[in-house]
């Protein structure tokens, strides 16, 4: 049974796909060739469509060939490869992520061991979550005088709220049972916290790594149109800024999938540690 | 005459009255004790407060009043030097069962080698019946029976002073829970151990202890009754039923928990020392408590001590 399901949902699948591809070809078709001779001046625009169109299928995937036959190419600041963009992204992207869980999860263990800190730290948390990471830019810009160091704050900020509130859920949320076991073992605090409620709240943290991944990877596009200079973000405007729409499109799925890779990075670790009450 | 190994006295639980003037009682005035290498079972309805009694013992719950001593001394916070057995077993599940019982001997013994641990672990996992690949499953793989004897291993493994149980065989079926008692019956045969425990099973009760403590139906509870079981050991359960005296114990708890039964719940707390057809007070048996923890028993018939009305 579960194999017929996964057949006819890759089937599905397939058929979405191409039926998805057929419809962008045919809305990004450009009309039919002109009939008449050209006139001069169309001869000397090289016969530019009057409408701009989206590129079909084609053209993005011949982009993509060639992009990712080099990806690591150099040919100055405004032309390089996208493997070189991605990594630029996905160095920031990290820095600002791991150094939001070195914040993030002692913060809230603490929040989550003590209710007088939980209940002291829990107006600042409400008020600053909700903040968009980019509403930080200008600040951090000012302060910091640095934009690629301010991307990476602005990484931080956002990775940080769904680790902390997920790691001081988690830590509260430890089954007196488990607590109760570390006590009559006599454990000192360190080691209960390191034996017992991290093992036991690291599904709950996890699941807030993962939520941040996203969160980074979805603000790091933006943060990156704004301080310019490298990374897939700025690939993006810059390609705008080109008119080259396919390689705007190219960018777009790249996007997607590292971010699909991010997020499956986070499931894998998730699991190792995931267990059953 | 010195302290039994194990001694409660005057032991009191006391909430704020929800109401909000005075307070509510759970129990008070508990006084009883437990002799080295005995295996005594308090029973008694469910809100008697039985699992505090077991959390005071054990330093997990603070008591309103009263104090505990283990081998003479005043018991202030959980020790490694009591083992617990918790109601539902509290396995880290995490770990597998050679994990939960390493974590608890490596806790126990921190300079010992990996090695060692490892070995120590798995002899208790084997007195148990746990081997051939069983302790190397988590929780989750195992059947209710086999969590119960990972937590009764893991407690005998760390050779505790006394040992102490909630209800340890509370969530397992009826021929799972035989198989789990005459384990823990075995384990605990050699180890000499002060075992204590809870339950709310009579068959339970008779079957493993030497004393069964009564307590009355809370709030308010007490200690109401000590019945001594005089069978000689080891048991074993087929004979136990040919027994006349196993079923004069039985009748004598049956009688004391079903007759509570028909009391109307939550009546008259204040006056239950002077109702008649009541279990006594606690007052008129405290003076025997302190030698009944002891080898005592000669001439007070089959059953220990004989209820007086």
């Amino acid at each position: 049974m579960p194999a017929t399901v996964r057949v006819r949902s890759t089937v599905l699948s397939l058929t979405l796909l191409g039926l998805l591809l057929m419809l962008w070809h045919a809305y990004a078709a450009r009309p039919a060739a002109q009939s008449q001779p050209k006139s001069e001046y169309e001869a000397l625009v090289a016969g530019a469509d009057q409408e701009a169109r989206v590129p079909p299928p084609g053209d993005v995937a011949r982009l993509a060939a060639r992009h990712l036959r080099h990806p690591f190419y150099d040919h100055g600041p405004n032309d390089k490869g996208i493997g070189l963009q991605l990594l630029a992204s996905l160095g920031r992207v990290l820095t600002g992520y791991f150094l939001a869980l070195l914040v993030a999860i002692p913060l809230g263990f603490v929040i989550g061991m003590s209710p007088v800190m939980m209940k002291a730290l829990d107006p600042f948390i409400q008020i600053l979550k909700p903040i968009s990471p980019l509403a930080w830019m200008p600040l951090a810009l000012f302060t910091i005088k640095d934009s690629a160091r301010s991307a990476i704050f602005v990484i931080f900020v956002c990775s940080l709220w769904p680790v902390l509130i997920n790691t001081a859920f988690g830590v509260a949320g430890v089954s007196r049972d488990y607590l109760n076991v570390a006590r009559t073992l006599e454990l000192t605090r360190l080691r209960t916290a390191l034996t017992v409620i991290l093992p036991a709240a690291a599904p709950t943290i996890l699941t807030g790594m993962r939520i941040s991944i996203g969160i980074s990877w979805l603000v790091i596009v933006a943060a990156e149109m704004l301080v310019g200079g490298t990374g897939i973000g700025y690939y993006v405007w810059n390609q705008w800024n080109n008119l080259d729409l396919s390689a705007v499109i190219f960018a777009i799925l790249v996007i997607g999938l590292v971010g699909m890779l991010l997020d499956a990075a986070l499931a894998r670790v998730a699991r190792l540690v995931t267990y059953e009450a | 005459m010195s302290k039994p190994f194990l001694y409660v006295e005057k032991l009191a639980m006391r909430y704020p009255d929800p109401g909000g003037k005075g307070e509510l009682v759970v129990f008070e005035d508990l006084t009883f004790g437990v002799e080295k290498g005995e295996l005594v079972t308090i029973i008694g309805h469910s809100g008697c407060g039985k699992s505090t009694i077991l959390g005071a013992v054990a330093g997990l719950t603070r008591p309103s009043g009263g104090y505990v001593f283990v081998n003479g001394r005043v018991v202030e916070g959980p020790s490694i030097s009591r083992g617990v057995i918790f109601q539902n077993h509290s396995l880290l599940p995490w770990k597998t069962a050679l994990g939960n019982v390493a974590f608890s001997v490596r806790a126990r013994w921190p300079e010992w080698s990996r090695e060692q641990i490892r070995e120590h672990s798995l002899r208790y996992l084997r007195l148990v019946g746990l081997s051939n690949g069983a302790e190397c499953r988590r929780p989750a793989q195992l059947s209710g029976g086999m969590r119960q004897r990972v937590g009764i291993a893991r407690a005998f493994a760390i050779q505790p002073e006394v040992l102490l149980m909630d209800e340890p065989f509370g969530a397992l079926d009826a021929l799972t829970r035989a198989t789990v008692q005459d384990q823990l019956l075995e384990a605990w045969r050699d180890s000499g151990l002060t075992v204590f425990m809870i339950t709310h099973d009579i068959d339970e009760a008779i079957y493993l202890s030497d004393r069964v403590l009564l307590m009355s139906e809370g709030p308010n509870a007490r200690l109401a009754q000590e019945v001594r079981v005089p069978l000689p050991r080891p048991r074993d359960r087929a004979s136990l039923l040919k027994d006349p005296r196993y079923y004069e114990v039985r009748a004598r708890l049956v009688d004391f928990l079903h007759g509570r039964d028909h009391q109307p719940i939550g009546e008259t707390h204040g006056q239950e020392a002077d109702e008649p057809g009541r279990p006594r007070g606690k007052e008129d048996e405290r003076p025997e408590l302190g030698d009944a923890g002891g080898s005592g028993g000669a001439g007070r018939g089959l059953v220990g001590l004989v209820r007086s009305r």
